[in-house]
């Protein structure tokens, strides 16, 4: 053990670290439980889908926000991980936003379901398949 | 091998730390922070990982609207919502071994990680029950579906998202449990200081990503 660290002269690094109170895990921890019975009870509330989609998602944001922020102690942590953490989120919403368009904006049709289509003869479907000519009646 | 076999007891109480790089010598903070972005960024690549089948469910959910909303009122709520409660609780547990092993409270740290552990056995064998009940309904996917009680085209797309999507989150819970254990003991053996706690630190940053995958699918899969 050549190199013994002197007692007397703290580590900068760890002296800047501060060790947070332990009440802030369980005021973090109440907020989460807190959060999973509101969207429970959102859930319940007679909505539209895209209404109950949006509220579920906000409220599991918030919840990460504080698992990140708290528990992963990324609040106080070097910015390289704040910016690892924030691009990933980043290209994953992007994927997320790009596919949702794409399938939100598509014509019924070219769905990889199609669904009946109340106002529309239903016969047009079958028009559309490509079918052998008939032999000439004899 | 060598290196680990020869450490000893620091006069503080705590088993001394593996040899640090000698790129890293004089410099602990540095080290410290290298250990921490590495696991950083192995996080964001499973976040990746799992954003492809966030990604497939919204696919399909915008293709099988209304069997998705069948199958989600056939999931069971108290089953799921007791799941999410584990595993919130779990991740306090294991972030309070975090704040322990920091201080070189190596015992405390030890029992709170074992609690965690306990509580992903528990969330395990909630998972069971509940497939073990989509196994005996028929609630499965593909050609093995034979559930009666779907009856909108698109419900064996349901159960492909779900038993995939819950199936890569139980491996990474038994993976996190095994992490878990793995840092218990050696809290057990005294290992962990105010110098030396990264390998509590990294085992509890992939437990709480575990826990951050489910804050998502819970509410996907069981509420809307």
């Amino acid at each position: 053990m050549a190199n013994h660290s002197t007692s007397a002269a703290p580590a900068p690094a760890h002296a800047a670290h501060q060790h947070p109170s332990i009440w802030r895990y369980f005021i973090v921890w109440g907020s989460l439980l807190a959060l999973t019975l509101t969207t429970f009870g959102v859930s319940q509330i007679p909505m539209s889908g895209h209404a109950h989609l949006g509220a579920a998602i906000f409220i599991a944001c918030v919840k990460v926000f504080l698992v990140a922020c708290f528990f992963m102690h990324l609040w106080g942590s070097e910015g390289t991980n704040k910016l690892v953490f924030g691009v990933s989120f980043f290209f994953v919403a992007t994927m997320l936003f790009f596919v949702l368009a794409d399938v939100a904006t598509r014509f019924t049709l070219s769905n990889s379901y199609i669904r009946p289509l109340p106002q529309v003869d239903q016969s047009i479907l079958k028009l559309q398949r490509p079918t052998a000519p008939e032999a000439p009646a004899k | 091998m060598e290196a680990s076999s020869a450490r000893v007891m620091t006069a503080e109480g705590f088993l001394s730390p593996p040899p640090t790089p000698h790129h890293y010598e004089g410099n602990p903070g540095a080290h410290r922070h290298a250990v921490r972005f590495g696991m950083w960024l192995f996080l964001a690549t499973e976040i990746l990982l799992f954003a492809g089948l966030f990604c497939g469910y919204f696919v399909f959910r915008a293709d099988f609207p209304e069997a998705f909303d069948q199958a989600a009122r056939h999931l069971s709520l108290a089953l799921g919502t007791t799941n999410t409660f584990l595993l919130l609780t779990s991740s306090l547990t294991v972030a309070l071994a975090h704040h322990n092993a920091e201080q070189g409270k190596n015992r405390n740290a030890f029992w709170l990680l074992m609690v965690s552990v306990a509580m992903g056995g528990g969330f395990l064998c909630i998972k069971a029950i509940e497939y073990s009940d989509k196994f005996r309904e028929g609630a499965l996917p593909g050609r093995f579906f034979s559930y009666s009680e779907i009856t909108a085209p698109g419900g064996p797309m349901f159960y492909v998202v779900y038993f995939f999507a819950t199936g890569l989150h139980a491996l990474h819970v038994i993976v996190g449990m095994s992490l878990l254990t793995w840092v218990a003991v050696r809290c057990w053996r005294k290992e962990f200081s105010p110098t030396h706690y990264g390998p509590v630190e990294n085992a509890g940053l992939y437990w709480h990503l575990v826990d951050l995958v489910w804050i998502f699918l819970y509410p996907l899969l069981y509420l809307v």
